[in-house]
């Protein structure tokens, strides 16, 4: 009883599915959803990874998220109030389902740009 | 283990700075001239490094960082007993029987013009510890242990709220118009500090009550990061009042002040006159980057800025060379020193590199912007370079 209690549950993956867009992936204990996401290739709008920018932002439809950083800074009261979390800052507790929205703003990053600029930098090994 | 052992290396100017206080008179000015010294130098002559080494071993890099506390900590120490009259916790007597040196007579050899030196010594070393070990700890936005510490080694130079405006604010709004802390083309160093430290006192203090009118919380009470910043810088000097009275608190108050601007110099030349379309992203070209050997073991690798701000949740140990990036002139504390004394040299000094950004970094949007910022700069180099194209 009290092992139960007390003792280290197994970590264990969540599954994340996105719409619109059908996207299945699982999250890493530990892992954000935005690296789970770039980890599989996965085009997930973002810029700062510092929850600053909001550019990775999606919508809650079920589920809970950690969120590591106060997202009350960069979100509106509006967002707040439709759980809009942010990727890079969120992991799931247990499986979650989101919407991510694609804006032109946030789909135009590339198409603007000459080879000049050093190409994005990969993500950190961990 | 060198690797890791060469980021300690901060420390040394940290104890040059306390013992240039402890020893007294004109030993005062030993610190900044020792880190002025050494670092233009010792970059100008050992030159630059791009290598990338992997590290495995996180907690030794983590205690580099907070060793900063315990070490700014004893200099602030060393600071209020030379103000002090008294023996403060018996210091001057540990001091004469264990090392031999009299520490009341250096400090009655000691006069203003020696404490200027000492203030200016004690500046530089508050923004070169405090405030750069501050601002790598606060950006780990998920660690409350290092938020904590960080906003007390930046709460040195009264600026705490540097946790929220930085992450939240200079960030987000880099190399735009909306950015306090991105120095326009031509604009001018003393111009710039004035307007970048009011600009970030008033952005982080706007961000904060919007994020408790978010949450439904007074603006005016305990939950107030930006409140409780300015409480903390209080306690510093409500200790140095304590323990070395009124001449504890004027030593303390304008060192902080002095850190202060430090800060701004560097602000001034990392992002001067780059311009950036606030809808697209931060690239690594919106950033002066430095890849000067020196400058990188000294201060964590801040002068790699162009990765920084193109992925600011590395760490400093991960931060790339970036060796196509647009390249700062000289080292962090050449340039430094080069925007204190002489601000309308190194503005012109800037303007080739500047042009040059133009030419081989900006895209297109970016590159009407540029037209912008070089009409409204006057700097006719600037203006006659719009013309010419």
């Amino acid at each position: 009883m009290l092992g139960r209690l007390f003792g280290r549950r197994e970590p264990r993956a969540a599954t994340v599915q996105v719409e619109p867009f059908g996207w299945e992936f699982q999250v890493e204990p530990g892992q954000t959803i935005l690296q789970a996401a770039l980890a599989r290739g996965l085009p997930w709008p973002s810029r700062c990874r510092i929850g600053s920018c909001t550019t990775c932002r999606c919508r809650l439809l079920d589920g809970d998220v950690r969120a590591l950083t106060d997202t009350s800074y960069v979100l509106s009261r509006e967002q707040l109030a439709e759980r809009v979390i942010l990727a890079c800052q969120s992991q799931p507790r247990g499986s979650i389902r989101v919407h991510l929205e694609r804006t032109k703003a946030r789909l135009r990053r590339d198409a603007d740009d000459p080879g000049a600029a050093p190409a994005e930098p990969a993500l950190p090994a961990a | 283990m060198t690797k890791y052992l060469r980021f300690l290396g901060v420390y040394a100017f940290v104890l040059a700075t306390a013992a240039g206080i402890a020893l007294g008179g004109a030993w005062m000015w030993l610190g900044i001239a020792v880190i002025y010294g050494v670092m233009i130098v010792g970059d100008e002559m050992i030159g630059d490094d791009y290598s990338e080494p992997v590290y495995a071993h996180r907690r030794v890099l983590d205690a580099l960082l907070y060793l900063a506390v315990p070490v700014l900590g004893f200099l602030c120490f060393v600071m209020a007993w030379m103000a002090g009259t008294g023996d403060l916790l018996g210091f001057g007597a540990w001091v004469q029987a264990n090392l031999g040196h009299d520490l009341f007579a250096a400090r009655a050899a000691t006069g203003p013009l020696h404490w200027l030196g000492g203030i200016l010594s004690a500046a530089l070393t508050f923004a070169a510890v405090g405030t750069n070990i501050g601002h790598e700890l606060t950006h780990r936005t998920t660690d409350r242990g290092a938020i904590f510490a960080g906003r007390w080694l930046l709460a040195l130079t009264f600026d705490a709220e540097f946790a929220i405006e930085h992450v939240y604010g200079h960030h987000r709004r880099l190399a735009t118009a909306a950015d306090p802390a991105t120095a326009r083309r031509g604009e001018h160093f003393y111009r710039f500090l004035v307007r970048s430290i009011f600009g970030q006192t008033r952005s982080a203090f706007h961000l904060e009550r919007e994020r408790l009118e978010k949450l439904g919380r007074p603006a005016w009470g305990p939950h107030n990061r930006y409140l409780r910043g300015w409480l903390m810088s209080a306690a510093i000097v409500a200790a140095f009042g304590a323990t070395a009275g009124a001449a504890g608190v004027v030593v303390f108050v304008l060192a902080g002040l002095a850190g202060r601007t430090v800060l701004e110099a560097v602000n001034y030349f990392e992002h001067y006159g780059l311009v950036r379309d606030p809808d697209a992203p931060v690239e690594p070209r919106h950033s002066w980057n430095s890849n000067k050997a020196l400058s990188n073991v000294v201060l964590f690798n801040l002068a790699r800025h162009s990765h920084h701000h193109a992925e600011g949740d590395a760490q400093f140990w991960q931060l790339r060379s970036y060796r196509d990036a647009p390249t700062l002139p000289y080292g962090y504390l050449t340039c430094m020193l080069l925007v204190y004394v002489v601000p309308g040299w190194y503005r012109d000094r800037m303007t080739p590199l500047v042009l040059d950004w133009d030419r081989r970094y900006a895209n297109a949007t970016e590159r009407r912007l540029a037209d912008v910022a070089n009409r409204a700069s006057g700097v006719p180099a600037l203006q006659l370079a719009e013309q010419g194209r």
